[in-house]
């Protein structure tokens, strides 16, 4: 079953990943973000009226990174705040452009909020993973970083 | 009155070291390799997944889900796509990856001997062992192999 949503197209450390648009609450350039020179878990800042909200670094293995060459960070609606993964690139697909079916990864969850992925777009023999927006707020939380 | 066919139509999927014997029933379809996407996250045995008949499959090593090395694509490899374990969604066919072409195999008690079950790895995921002409093949546990899937 196609699903009609529209969906953004990340680029994580080389490799495409599509997360629901409905899911972002933002779409930042590095520029106006405040760099985190730390070596923790958070590469940058988005300054808010509230607070600031996290954005984080993953490397192809979904594991904390500090990538070099990141363009954009995109927030995602965790509640209370936005937790946020930057890209190299991220760029919305327009509504016919993906057709996504579901998609269960095998084996145990990685995090304890559930697999990362749930859906998958197929476009021949080419496949980009759909990435499930709950579980990654869940996972991209659990990696520290609080306002 | 014809005596009953109690042969069984298999498939001998060719494994490094070892092989399995699989009923022909289970297999939707042996393909080459694809590009295959990795899976962030997931174990060592999921080796990614592949685009096949507008589906995403994740392909698995056999071998390193019964803890051995994980297997890899190589050139002679095949990818036999099997339909979805009982009780899954009717789209999420698997596929294990075969280090060479599978051969098919029609299989019946008098074809067939057991292997002894001390010379076949300590898995769940082997529901018993058995030797056809002096080859010996692995019969995975179907049930065991969901829970694996999809703990």
């Amino acid at each position: 079953m196609a699903d009609s949503s529209q969906y953004l197209c990340l680029i994580v450390d080389q490799a495409e990943y599509l997360l629901p648009s409905n899911a972002s609450v933002a779409i930042e350039q590095r520029d106006a973000l405040t760099a985190e020179r730390g070596l923790g878990a958070v590469v940058a800042w988005r300054q808010t009226r509230q607070g600031r909200w996290p954005a984080f670094g993953l490397n192809a293995f979904f594991q904390v990174s500090r990538p070099a060459h990141w363009q954009r960070a995109v927030f995602l609606d965790g509640g209370t705040d936005a937790v946020g993964l930057v890209a190299d690139e991220v760029r919305l697909l327009g509504r016919t452009d993906a057709h996504v079916v579901p998609f269960a990864p095998l084996g145990p969850p990685p995090t304890r909020f559930g697999h990362l992925f749930n859906a998958a777009w197929v476009d021949g023999q080419s496949v980009t993973l759909v990435l499930d927006p709950r579980s990654l707020v869940g996972y991209l939380r659990s990696l520290g970083g609080s306002a | 009155m014809s005596a009953v066919d109690d042969r069984i139509h298999s498939l001998e999927i060719p494994l490094i070291g070892c092989s399995l014997l699989v009923p022909s029933a289970a297999v939707a379809e042996v393909t080459n390799p694809t590009t295959l996407h990795p899976v962030p996250g997931g174990p060592a045995w999921l080796l990614g997944v592949v685009g096949w008949r507008a589906q995403a499959v994740s392909l698995v090593s056999f071998e390193g889900m019964i803890g051995k090395a994980v297997s890899n694509p190589q050139p002679t490899s095949k990818i036999v796509v099997f339909y979805p374990v009982s009780g899954r969604r009717a789209g999420d066919f698997y596929a294990i990856l075969s280090a060479s072409e599978p051969r098919p195999q029609s299989v019946s008690a008098n074809t067939l001997e057991i292997e002894d079950p001390s010379l076949l790895p300590d898995s769940p995921l082997i529901a018993t062992g058995v030797r056809i002409k002096s080859r010996s093949m692995m019969i995975p546990d179907f049930d065991a192999l969901h829970s694996a899937f999809y703990p």
